[in-house]
């Protein structure tokens, strides 16, 4: 990597105002995608800001009707919360499932939906549970999030203090892992929400989106038979090295039945 | 002195095509079997 300002803060605010003064500044959660970006030299910020010392950004809360975990929450803190196991067990799964023990000990929920990898998990369960992303300045409702391959609706200098999920009457995740990085080739998070059952898509196309087609299918019911006839648009999904567009559609219908099924047992 | 260890592992990858073969009831199928490649011999058997 090429040399850069390393910048331990304390707060949020000294974050936001550091990123501010910074000629071309990036914030550090766990450096999964970010240090090795900058290893490959695809990056050169020209300030790491370190978020690591900042305690309101950790933690986990939860109550009868919402889970909010802190941006800087590992993968491997949200896995092993008894509570949120009890609240939400398909988000506490979807977290032990990212990548492997060494990147669950450091990744962040942060940095994943901030980055918004096309093949990160935390992005279709953020879609599919209705959660909001509250940052240093506002509010983001899940739908609006995100906007394009690893594009969010987050300003330059904009960091991401918490996410807060709903807590669903029921919900699963299902993933078709590269069988290396564990990266979603393709994974479909299903929830009943209060606001009806809501699919989110990830992995498929260039940006996680909201299932709309399966759930135009299902009409509000957890029965996978409904979603046999649906015919999803290849022409809008990736294809690389791991799987074409054809079997991407495929998977996405596969995925989304099994995890319907999830919650109907 | 010639090594021979890896003689045993001879056997494996044709077992395992054979069985995709015969489960599919196609007559070949080339390596490597990835779920897509696997997915996609199966297509054109229904077809």
């Amino acid at each position: 990597m090429y040399e850069f300002n390393y910048q331990r803060v304390d707060s949020v605010s000294a974050a936001v105002a550091a990123l501010k003064k910074a000629d071309d500044g990036k914030i550090l959660a766990g450096g999964q995608t970010m240090l090795p970006t900058m290893k490959h030299r695809l990056a050169s910020p020209s300030d790491v800001i370190d978020l690591s010392g900042i305690a309101e950004l950790r933690g986990i809360q939860v109550n009868a009707d919402t889970v909010t975990i802190g941006a800087m929450t590992t993968h491997g803190e949200v896995a092993a919360a008894a509570d949120v196991r009890k609240a939400i067990p398909a988000l506490a799964s979807l977290a032990g499932n990212i990548g492997d023990p060494a990147v669950r000990n450091r990744g962040t929920i942060g940095g994943s939906i901030a980055n918004n990898d096309p093949a990160a998990d935390y992005p279709a369960a953020v879609i599919a549970l209705g959660a909001t992303v509250k940052t240093d300045r506002r509010e983001i409702a899940g739908d609006e999030f995100f906007t394009g391959m690893f594009e969010t609706a987050l300003e330059e200098d904009e960091i991401i203090v918490s996410v807060s999920f709903p807590v669903p009457r029921v919900a699963a995740y299902m993933k078709f892992e590269n069988p290396a990085s564990r990266y979603a080739i393709v994974g479909v998070f299903v929830a009943d929400t209060s606001a009806g059952v809501r699919v989110g898509v990830t992995g498929a196309t260039p940006c996680a989106h909201r299932g709309l087609r399966l759930e135009e299918a299902l009409a509000g019911k957890l029965d996978s038979a409904a979603l046999d006839s649906v015919a999803l648009p290849v022409d809008k999904m990736n294809s690389d090295i791991h799987a074409s567009a054809e079997y991407r559609a495929h998977l996405v219908k596969v995925m989304a039945k099994r995890a319907v099924d999830a919650c109907a047992a | 002195m010639k090594g021979c260890g890896e003689a045993g592992a001879i056997g494996a990858p044709p077992a395992v095509i054979n069985a995709i073969v015969n489960a599919l009831d196609i007559k070949h199928l080339d390596m490597p079997a990835t779920p897509e490649n696997v997915w996609r011999a199966a297509q054109a058997v229904q077809a």
